[in-house]
């Protein structure tokens, strides 16, 4: 006993430290079970308020920009109003008033707002101001009206994480609006900006300009929200893929406002796919 | 550590987290840009502070900022490396004669030059480490290099900055 305490005593230091250091490599290499764990991301309680606090403040710092997106955000919609007003008028007068509206609307939107964000990161991720009583669960997509913004991976009660697309681990089905090729789109980590479009196979038709939209393959973004814009691409002569770039349509650097779609259908859905897949 | 000295790094832990959390993660110029001013609370301790005590403490600023950042584990290894080579990097850089006193590494208590090796070499190994940990793959290393020596030398001059302003 005296000799494992003078043990201690001597290398204790040297002791903790390997104690310590396994600690947080094994929490590393075990990343991706601890991502759901919202005690340790900045969904936590705690965390977030200080992140809240923090974006009351600097919010006011973006405001000019925050209204002039809301405003055309509220025309678009408001236009879009009218525009199904009009059809519906016209649908009225042709069955007489008796029109039943589809019922069951797959996508619900819950609006949230940005209050934690970085980009200068490999794996960056965003907290939002909305959690699990505001029906926010873990695999759900986030927009905004410019387009993709990423994947909620944590949910506490008032708070979520995001999963930014400017994260090295994020991957996004999308396809090429004008042909409907798809392929993967993933960040390589170095501009903020652009993202790279892979596995797009050599024989598709892909022109600088094109648009980049999602796919709608899997429950988390419905079809046709928009990724971004090609701006570079080339056909190596070493791969069978495509090499694409694409400029981003979302500006990471001033998000405040998101949506979060809630799909209802999903679990249907993925049902569906894996009894498909057996 | 007399009060006074015990409240003084209180303190400066939490303005430096504050800081690093509020400013430092968030600067959205080039994308890369992300000095990791925290250290300095590591750095300024007391030169006699038990070893078990120091590791610790940077464990829990490790872990603080992890859970801010949403990277488990990668700032805690970083910090708690840095820290637990912080003693014998003081008494391979600091004079012999100052060894057994006791002194918080500062530029005012170690001098430019020795305080310059002290800081430089315990700031580039936090950042190569935390960088690296981040890509957690030998891909695209230029990427982290090219981070590592812009965010330190960024590191470096801030701590050096506030520290002159203080004296």
């Amino acid at each position: 006993m005296e000799q494992l305490l003078r043990f201690l005593m001597r290398y204790g230091g040297t002791f903790l430290f390997v104690i310590l250091e396994v600690f947080s490599l094994l929490i590393v290499v075990n990343q991706n079970s601890f991502q759901h764990a919202s005690f340790l991301s900045s969904s936590n309680q705690a965390a977030a308020s200080i992140l809240n606090a923090e974006s009351s403040i600097t919010s006011y710092f973006g405001l000019e920009n925050t209204n002039r997106q809301l405003a055309i955000e509220n025309t678009a919609l408001q236009n879009r109003v009218a525009l199904l007003q009009g059809r519906l008028e016209l649908l009225k007068d042709s069955t007489h008033g008796d029109l039943q509206i589809a019922p069951d609307q797959a996508y619900h939107y819950v609006s949230a707002k940005v209050i934690g964000n970085s980009i200068n990161k490999l794996q960056n991720y965003i907290t939002l101001n909305k959690g699990k009583l505001d029906g926010v669960k873990p695999e759900m997509g986030v927009v905004n009206d410019q387009g993709v913004v990423g994947i909620v991976t944590a949910v506490s009660d008032h708070f979520a994480a995001v999963m930014s697309l400017l994260n090295s681990k994020s991957q996004l089905s999308c396809k090429i609006k004008r042909t409907n090729d798809f392929g993967r789109l993933v960040w390589n980590g170095i501009d903020s900006d652009y993202a790279q479009l892979l596995e797009v196979p050599r024989h598709a038709d892909v022109r600088v300009g094109d648009t980049l939209i999602t796919s709608g393959f899997s429950a988390i973004f419905p079809e046709g929200i928009p990724v971004g814009i090609v701006t570079q691409s080339s056909r190596p002569s070493t791969s069978s893929y495509y090499d694409i770039t694409a400029k981003l349509s979302t500006r990471f650097r001033t998000l405040t406002y998101v949506k979060v779609i809630q799909y209802q259908n999903k679990e249907e859905l993925q049902t569906v796919q894996k009894e498909g897949e057996q | 550590m007399s009060g006074s000295q015990f409240l003084k790094h209180f303190i400066r832990f939490v303005v430096l987290i504050i800081l690093q959390v509020a400013i430092f993660d968030n600067i959205r110029f080039l994308g890369y840009i992300n000095p990791l001013l925290y250290i300095w609370f590591i750095l300024g301790l007391p030169s006699t502070i038990n070893r078990s005590l120091l590791l610790i403490l940077a464990f829990i600023t490790g872990t603080i900022l992890d859970i801010f950042s949403n990277t488990p584990g990668m700032y805690a290894f970083a910090t708690v490396f840095v820290a637990y080579f912080r003693t014998p990097l003081l008494k391979l850089v600091v004079p012999r004669d100052d060894v057994s006193s006791s002194y918080e590494p500062s530029l005012k208590s170690l001098g430019f030059p020795v305080f310059l090796k002290y800081a430089a070499v315990l700031i580039v190994l936090l950042h190569l480490l935390l960088f690296t940990l981040e890509a957690f793959s030998f891909v695209n290393y230029e990427l982290v290099l090219m981070k590592t020596i812009i965010n330190s030398s960024l590191t470096l001059l801030l701590v050096l900055s506030l520290q002159k302003t203080k004296t």
